[in-house]
């Protein structure tokens, strides 16, 4: 499912991250923890195909759903758009249909025509989670999804991206520097400084 | 979802920045746009005018005037001509027909001209009304001369002296009367009121109430028989090296309508290529703006191009987004600018035809409008290609890093 070995990444002569063996199951919850700069979010490029290790090997199953920290949904298309174009932009059908009932899965069914500017931060979190979810990923990153957010709202986060996780089967990993997480992951894995 | 869909959406999500960019673009394409279809459709109408007609013979002065009075109706005649010179040409070998024209009065601003039944036969004009002039003070209307003053067949009007726009009845004591109207030509005769050039001796004769016109004609002394010029159409080739310089070393003045109007168009032309380069700069003014306009958006725009790539797109799809995007502002400016600069000529077209002037119509296409199309396409092309080109290089994990 997902597999590091011997992984490092460097800029340049500075290397941000070292990491001799992962691996995850099918299914798997994990936490990335660490403080910032200790490659946290290197880790889920990495995992991402966004950027490539300087060294070492890295297997992840596909499709791969990304939540970025700053959720970065498009300002000018509605939120259904936004839903869709992750299909469209990964090569896959457009399902409209699907679209409506991953919206309702995170109880945004009637935002569905609104533009990310008309949505609090919570909902436009639960687009963001709506987004990475479309595709069907074998594979779910999340990077701090619970920055900035109080202890009720950092729990429904948690809670979504577990729910979604599960109902695609898909391995789960969320990197945060928030310990309020700890708690909630059996397999964690801790990143130095 | 599809790569003109987001391209759309964008440019609507930013209406000032994309309306701001269409206009400049829109008036450029426009501005060019009403020079190439006003001076087209000059240059064919006056070719039209002039064709058949090799020469034009009248009274010294301005070769040029001379042309623009008695071909194009345009301009005041430069003076009259003795009969006996007029018909001295005529007989010339080298003439093989030589109409004549007697020019001085107007209706309503069309001008009455004093010829012979050649003349409306040389513009294949057709009748779609009554009958050509028969005796003194018939006339026949051109179409446009018609369809503006509203005579018909059998209608009386009198002539003002001069050929402005003014509508004095200086001749009222010697009406025209209408026999005929002629179907459209595409030519100056739409424009202008036919007679014989006797009619137009006459008026000028100020007769009294009960004037016999035939009497007065024939007690007319030779010297008070004038014309304005001669249409003159050459016997043979030779005779254009010949005939001119004959004419001019009597007392006429002889005036080559092709010489004298592309001398015109290259006089007017000076002015034209100011306005039509005035366009161009417009139209890569506007590709400019388009440029700083997309590259600016880059800053703007980086981290939902990060999240495109995130996405799954590649390269290629965000170049083809930047790409689509200058296109379809180069599209809609070239056609917003199309279509404003056919209404602006035809606006223009309807004042100079309420001005008698020359007729021009925006609702025409001239073949050179598509080189714009091709142009304004360009400009979005060019315009985009660097903004698309760092788009599809700029590196995604720094951007969502830096979120």
């Amino acid at each position: 499912m997902l597999s590091l070995k011997g992984v490092r990444h460097r800029y340049g002569a500075h290397e941000v991250l070292h990491l001799e063996r992962f691996e995850a199951a099918q299914g798997e919850k994990w936490l990335v923890l660490g403080p910032s700069g200790s490659g946290k979010s290197t880790l889920l490029h990495l995992i991402a195909g966004l950027l490539k290790p300087s060294e070492g090997t890295l297997e992840a199953a596909r499709p791969i759903g990304i939540v970025p920290q700053k959720l970065h949904l498009i300002a000018s298309l509605t939120v259904a758009q936004n839903l869709l174009l992750a299909q469209y932009l990964a090569g896959a059908k457009q399902e409209p249909a699907r679209a409506a009932q991953v919206l309702a899965s995170v109880g945004l069914a009637e935002r569905a025509a609104a533009r990310p500017h008309q949505l609090s931060h919570g909902q436009a979190q639960r687009v963001a989670v709506a987004r990475a979810v479309m595709n069907r990923p074998k594979l779910l990153i999340a990077d701090e999804p619970t920055s900035n957010l109080d202890d009720a709202h950092c729990a429904a986060a948690l809670d979504l991206l577990e729910a979604q996780a599960a109902e695609c089967g898909a391995t789960l990993v969320v990197a945060t520097h928030d310990a309020r997480a700890r708690a909630r992951f059996a397999h964690r894995l801790e990143l130095g400084a | 979802m599809n790569l003109p869909q987001i391209s759309v959406a964008y440019l609507r999500a930013k209406p000032l920045a994309t309306a701001l960019n269409l206009l400049l673009l829109a008036l450029g394409i426009a501005t060019i746009t009403v020079l190439t279809l006003a001076t087209q459709q000059l240059e064919e109408r006056m070719q039209r005018d002039a064709r058949g007609i090799d020469l034009v013979a009248g009274a010294k002065g301005s070769p040029m005037q001379l042309v623009l009075s008695a071909v194009f109706h345009l301009d005041a005649p430069t003076g009259n001509i003795a009969l006996a010179d007029a018909r001295e040409l005529a007989r010339n070998r080298a003439v093989k027909r030589a109409i004549p024209l007697a020019l001085g009065d107007s209706y309503r601003g069309f001008r009455i001209v004093g010829t012979n039944h050649d003349y409306p036969a040389h513009y294949g004009a057709r009748l779609s009304e009554g009958s050509l002039w028969a005796k003194p003070m018939d006339a026949v209307l051109g179409s446009e001369a018609a369809r503006a003053t509203r005579l018909k067949a059998g209608d009386q009007f009198s002539a003002a002296h001069g050929v402005g726009a003014s509508m004095g009845d200086d001749h009222d004591a010697l009406p025209y009367r209408v026999t005929g109207i002629l179907a459209p030509t595409g030519s100056v005769i739409d424009r202008v009121v036919l007679t014989s050039v006797e009619s137009v001796w006459l008026v000028h004769e100020h007769l009294e109430p009960g004037d016999d016109p035939e009497k007065v004609l024939a007690a007319m002394h030779e010297e008070q028989k004038e014309l304005t010029a001669l249409l003159i159409q050459y016997a043979s080739p030779l005779a254009a090296a010949l005939l001119p310089r004959q004419v001019n070393a009597g007392p006429l003045q002889a005036a080559s309508p092709a010489f004298e109007s592309a001398r015109l168009f290259r006089m007017l032309g000076v002015g034209i290529e100011v306005l039509r380069a005035f366009g161009f700069v417009l139209v890569l003014t506007a590709g400019l703006s388009v440029f700083i306009a997309l590259t600016n958006a880059l800053a703007e725009r980086r981290y939902d191009l990060a999240v495109m790539r995130m996405l799954g797109a590649s390269r290629g799809k965000l170049m083809g987004l930047l790409m689509l995007e200058g296109l379809a502002l180069a599209a809609a400016g070239a056609v917003l600018g199309l279509a404003l600069g056919h209404v602006l000529t035809e606006v223009l077209g309807a004042t100079l035809r309420a001005r008698q002037q020359v007729p021009v119509t925006g609702w025409t296409w001239a073949v050179e409008e598509w080189w714009l199309v091709a142009l304004a396409l360009a400009v979005g092309v060019v315009a985009a290609l660097l903004p698309a080109w760092r788009a599809s290089r700029a590196e995604v994990a720094p951007v969502l890093a830096e979120g």
